[in-house]
């Protein structure tokens, strides 16, 4: 991962809503109640703790909906 | 036409079969169903991140994380599989030729001895590193996955169960037993300070000694469960669905000879493949049980506590993956919300986690930035070798299971 952070989308092709994303970190992830997707509330996280945090809501996602692009 | 292609396992026939993609799609997503599958084998899954529901699998799948992050992957892929393949190839090769100078083998064998190896890696099982401990290990795995998908099996249940037990004994007693011993001391020794973090392998028992999973009180099989769920379901949609990629493919380029030359480009090996996973999925049918009396969007009804049958090769020929649902086509283009592989992972919190393992990691269907995927590189490397089916051999069935996979698929590999 990038020492300057990630930019954090979510592929609503992929994503079911599920929520362990908002559950892991509900400052970057909350479901939308209305679409049933998963919404990135930040969409650039550069703080360390949020990096491991978001990294661990990419990796545990069951349907892998979340994307994390490097920054720089 | 739906039970043309697909007849019902007996284990069944006594549910409420749901085989409209909407319907399925809207259970496996919601959560007034539990897991339902495996309770016939539940003795070789049973509290496994497969059949756990509730705030437990959170956790358990946070737990895992780290065996399916993309840096795993991808050390999967280029450091594990690549290796391994190329070992196997050359182990094929010292067998040597038929009278006419060609390379024959039984692929289902084949790839399980592939895949085999990689398992052993993520699960955390040593000396599955010559053809001879490679093929004991592949005969008690594959033995063992035949009694924990016993509900499929066309044989003697309690047989096949009996065998099971006896086989996990084995597998144990020689494979996992002393691998999750060395584990054991790592992790001792890394507590201690005597060796980094770092330095410890990246692997299920691992990570199991880790957080003291591997010795609950009370519950001495539950690792050897959860090394069973790792170790069978790893290998089985890839050594079930590829096969079916290759008959596909063959079919295919006999109408349309321009994409005869395509079949080394992964691009177009991924696309056959997606197309492929769509029509062939690795268990017959997927189960769940209702928490309370649900009515879904469509009115069908489900009672509280009824177990349903979710008939996945019919729902993946619906109507929304556009002309001709039932045949295959590689340029089939995925629905909006859906994947081009439809629901053969399944969905919802139970979507299968050893997925991007087979199918890569990737964002649209021509990213090469990602990871192959098991399928796609074995792929890739059969077809440089020239596979194509043997005409003195066609391929045949599994004989002993409801699967829609192949017990033997003869092929020579022209190039070799």
């Amino acid at each position: 991962m990038s020492s300057k952070g990630v930019r954090v989308t979510v592929d609503t092709n992929f994503c079911q809503g599920i929520g362990y994303c908002e559950r892991i970190c509900p400052s970057v992830f909350k479901v939308d109640k209305a679409t049933g997707y998963a919404v990135v509330l930040q969409a650039e996280v550069t703080d360390a703790e949020m990096l491991a945090l978001v990294d661990q809501a990419e990796q545990t996602c069951p349907t892998r909906a979340i994307e994390l692009v490097p920054i720089g | 036409m739906a039970d043309q292609e697909f007849v019902a396992p007996p284990y069944v026939k006594n549910m409420q079969r749901v085989d409209t993609y909407s319907e399925i799609d809207e259970i496996l997503r919601s959560t007034a169903f539990r897991q339902g599958s495996h309770q016939e084998s539940h003795m070789f899954f049973g509290e496994s991140l497969l059949l756990m529901d509730g705030p437990g699998h959170m956790e358990r799948r946070m737990l895992f994380a780290s065996l399916v992050s993309k840096s795993a992957m991808h050390y999967y892929e280029s450091q594990a599989l690549a290796p391994v393949i190329d070992k196997v190839i050359a182990e094929l090769k010292e067998k040597g030729r038929g009278a006419d100078g060609l390379v024959r083998t039984d692929l289902v064998p084949l790839i399980r001895t592939m895949l085999h190896r990689i398992t052993a890696l993520v699960t955390g099982v040593d000396k599955v590193d010559s053809p001879e401990t490679t093929e004991r290990f592949r005969w008690l795995v594959d033995r063992l996955g035949e009694a924990a998908t016993v509900e499929w099996s066309t044989r003697d249940h309690e047989e096949v169960i009996k065998e099971g037990l006896a086989v996990r004994k084995m597998l144990i007693d020689e494979f996992l037993q002393p691998s999750l011993d060395r584990r054991r001391e790592l992790v001792r020794r890394q507590k201690a300070g005597e060796i980094a973090k770092e330095d410890l392998p990246v692997d299920l028992f691992t990570l199991l000694c880790q957080t003291g999973d591997d010795a609950r009180p009370g519950d001495e099989t539950y690792i050897w469960r959860e090394a069973a769920l790792f170790l069978v379901a790893s290998t089985q949609t890839t050594t079930h669905t590829l096969p079916h990629v290759i008959v596909h493919l063959t079919e295919w380029c006999k109408t349309h000879a321009e994409d005869a030359p395509k079949v080394t480009d992964p691009i177009f090996l991924r696309r056959a493949a997606t197309e492929s996973l769509r029509l062939h999925q690795p268990a017959p049918t997927l189960l769940r049980i209702a928490l309370e009396d649900v009515t879904l969007s469509s009115g069908r009804q489900i009672k509280k506590d009824e177990r349903v049958a979710l008939f996945f090769a019919p729902a993946n020929r619906d109507e929304r993956f556009g002309p001709d649902p039932y045949g295959f086509n590689p340029y089939r283009a995925a629905p909006h919300g859906a994947q081009a592989w439809g629901l053969t992972f399944g969905g919802g919190v139970h979507m299968c986690i050893g997925r991007p393992l087979v199918t890569g990691m990737f964002n649209r269907t021509d990213d090469l930035t990602g990871t192959e995927g098991t399928m796609i590189k074995i792929l890739r490397v059969l077809y440089e070798l020239g596979v194509e089916l043997d005409p003195a051999s066609p391929p045949q069935k599994m004989a002993v299971s409801y699967h829609d996979a192949y017990g033997v698929f003869p092929v020579i590999l022209r190039k070799l």
